[in-house]
């Protein structure tokens, strides 16, 4: 890069320095929004969320720098629930995404013949889905008396013993999973093709099953790729809304739903805030990693 | 005694990844499975928009009828909210557009002081869990009175779309050979000139693309609207989560089929243009 800079500089130097000026000017209105709508407004929460609001017994408010905030978040029970659950809802999910995806991918990248054709038209068809819908579908599919209910019960199968999947942590799984599987797939399949047909074909040649070639060479090439796919999923599902407050129970909540509700109902921003920065910090590590690894893959 | 037993061989538990039948076998099935996973709750849905009558466990309506879309198409919060939606959505794509498309050239081509900083900071947003973000956004939009307000709404979904799009144009602009605007210049155009009539024609697929991206990601747009525009800005999807949790199962399901349409209608169109790498790039509505 620097290298191309001062050859560039060296044959017409007016014209980089009017390309740098241009380059400001055009990245310019985006930088400002940026700044103005996610940069300052995180930076906010996190002021926010040192900020503690005393009541005096004249009845004003007073404000002061302290971790009231996260001493809450840390020693209510109900707060520490959602939090445990949030982790526990989004790695589940992210689990059992990656290992169906990993499947489609596979078959879309070796297979040959109708089904895998098929697969291919099928599997993308939730990403033009909005969560709303996805998440109305899995309850009028999943319900107690819902459609599967309804088919067991066809089958003769007593009334009752269908078990309790909406309202509960299965039903957002389950959404979540149907949500985000054709992300998950586009992504592993792009990954997959960069692995070249040639190296699985001399695998083959000195005698690797499909299963040593998959534990070997497809899997260990596929890892960097993937986890982009899995952190950028991790990051969807724990910071998401809609999912959990259509089908999650009541308690424990997830940090999203237990978010928008401080915010809104108990007109709380100062323990919604403080839930927003738990958040992030939740995050950080497939934060910082997704950050790094797409920035290596755009940034060539 | 002492004779040594043969050595059995060992048992493979992955034989059957071997067996071309087997395989195929095992991956009709898991096709059929995925098929009707992805596809029977969206059915039930546009079965339940058409029911006049569903008592369970029947497994199909026990009457058909039109009803409920004639109910919701009369009502004035539905026609409100559609209104409303498809004022929002183009205003959202065309600002971003505004915005997205001269960073993105500006990134692929320009000499961008501080470039990869920048780069950087455009993937930050997606590195934030974004109900957090709204939230974080929504304090602030008490403190300088946007909450509750169109613009509000306009400039929370550009949250989204200016990243996916920033990124689209910077990887469409980068496959544009770079000696065709330098011929161009050199042949007497202006930069605007160049870029209009040699760049943009042919970026304009990837830019279409992205557009109609961030248009559908504002129409669907759902959890940061309900946070920053109630009570008195309510998109389609914000409508549909009060619909749903009032249990009006059959004026929810007509509902949902509308809002999915504009989506499924460019799935079916556009099918042949949607490149993995712009799905991959971020659209990820997960």
């Amino acid at each position: 890069m620097a290298v191309v800079t001062s050859a560039r500089a060296v044959v017409r130097p007016r014209r980089l320095d009017r390309s740098r000026a241009a380059g400001v000017l055009l990245v310019l209105p985006s930088l400002l929004y940026l700044t103005l709508f996610v940069f300052i407004p995180v930076i906010k929460a996190i002021t926010t969320s040192f900020t503690v609001r005393d009541r005096d017994d004249a009845g004003n408010y007073t404000y002061r720098v302290g971790l009231d905030n996260y001493a809450q978040l840390a020693t209510s029970e109900t707060l520490r629930a959602n939090v445990i659950f949030t982790v526990l809802i989004a790695v589940t999910s992210v689990a059992i995404v990656f290992c169906i995806a990993y499947v489609i991918a596979l078959a879309l990248r070796f297979g040959r013949g109708p089904s895998a054709r098929f697969l291919g038209r099928i599997y993308i068809v939730p990403l033009f889905i909005p969560s709303v819908i996805a998440s109305y579908a899995m309850i009028t599919f999943l319900a107690n008396h819902g459609f599967v209910d309804g088919i067991l019960q066809a089958l003769g199968l007593p009334d009752g013993v269908f078990p309790k999947i909406v309202f509960d942590w299965k039903g957002i799984v389950i959404t979540q999973v149907w949500l985000s599987l054709p992300f998950m797939t586009v992504l592993l399949s792009s990954v997959l093709l960069e692995i070249s047909d040639s190296l699985i074909e001399s695998a083959r040649d000195v005698g690797a099953s499909s299963w040593q070639i998959f534990r070997h060479i497809v899997l260990p090439l596929s890892a960097p790729g993937a986890l982009i796919g899995v952190t950028f999923m991790f990051l969807g599902v724990i910071g998401g809304f809609t999912v959990p407050y259509l089908l999650g129970p009541n308690a424990p909540q997830m940090l999203g739903v237990s978010m928008v509700y401080y915010m809104t109902n108990y007109f709380e921003p100062y323990i919604a805030s403080t839930q927003a920065v738990a958040i992030f910090l939740l995050s950080l590590v497939a934060a910082v990693y997704y950050v790094r690894q797409q920035f290596k893959r755009e940034v060539r | 005694m002492a004779a040594q037993a043969p050595a059995l061989p060992a048992v493979r538990l992955t034989w059957w990844i071997d067996d071309p039948r087997m395989r195929r076998m095992l991956l009709r099935l898991f096709a059929g499975a995925l098929a009707v996973f992805i596809g029977i709750p969206l059915l039930t849905l546009v079965l339940w928009s058409f029911a006049g009558e569903w008592f369970w466990p029947n497994l199909i309506p026990t009457q058909w009828s039109l009803r409920w879309w004639q109910e919701v198409l009369e009502n004035p919060r539905v026609t409100d909210a559609m209104f409303l939606s498809f004022t929002i959505a183009p205003v959202v794509t065309a600002l971003t557009a505004l915005v997205a498309i001269p960073a993105g050239y500006a990134f692929a081509r320009l000499d961008v002081p501080y470039r990869r900083l920048l780069l950087l900071l455009f993937l930050i947003p997606n590195a934030f869990p974004r109900i957090g973000l709204y939230v974080s956004l929504a304090v602030l939009y008490y403190q300088i009175g946007l909450i509750d307000t169109y613009w509000g709404i306009v400039f929370l979904h550009m949250i989204g779309t200016l990243v996916y799009m920033t990124w689209i144009t910077t990887a469409t602009f980068r496959s544009i050979d770079p000696h065709l605007e330098e011929a161009a210049r050199d042949a007497g155009a202006s930069p605007l000139r160049a870029f209009f009539s040699v760049v943009m024609p042919l970026a304009l697929p990837g830019i279409i693309v992205a557009s109609l991206f961030s248009f559908l990601a504002s129409l669907d747009e759902a959890q940061g609207t309900l946070i920053v525009g109630t009570p008195h800005y309510i998109t389609m999807p914000v409508l549909l989560y009060t619909l749903i949790s009032s249990f009006q199962r059959p004026v929810a399901a007509v509902f949902s089929v509308l809002l999915a349409l504009p989506s499924l209608l460019l799935l079916v169109v556009a099918q042949r243009y949607l490149h993995s790498e712009y799905v991959a790039a971020g659209l990820g509505r997960v």
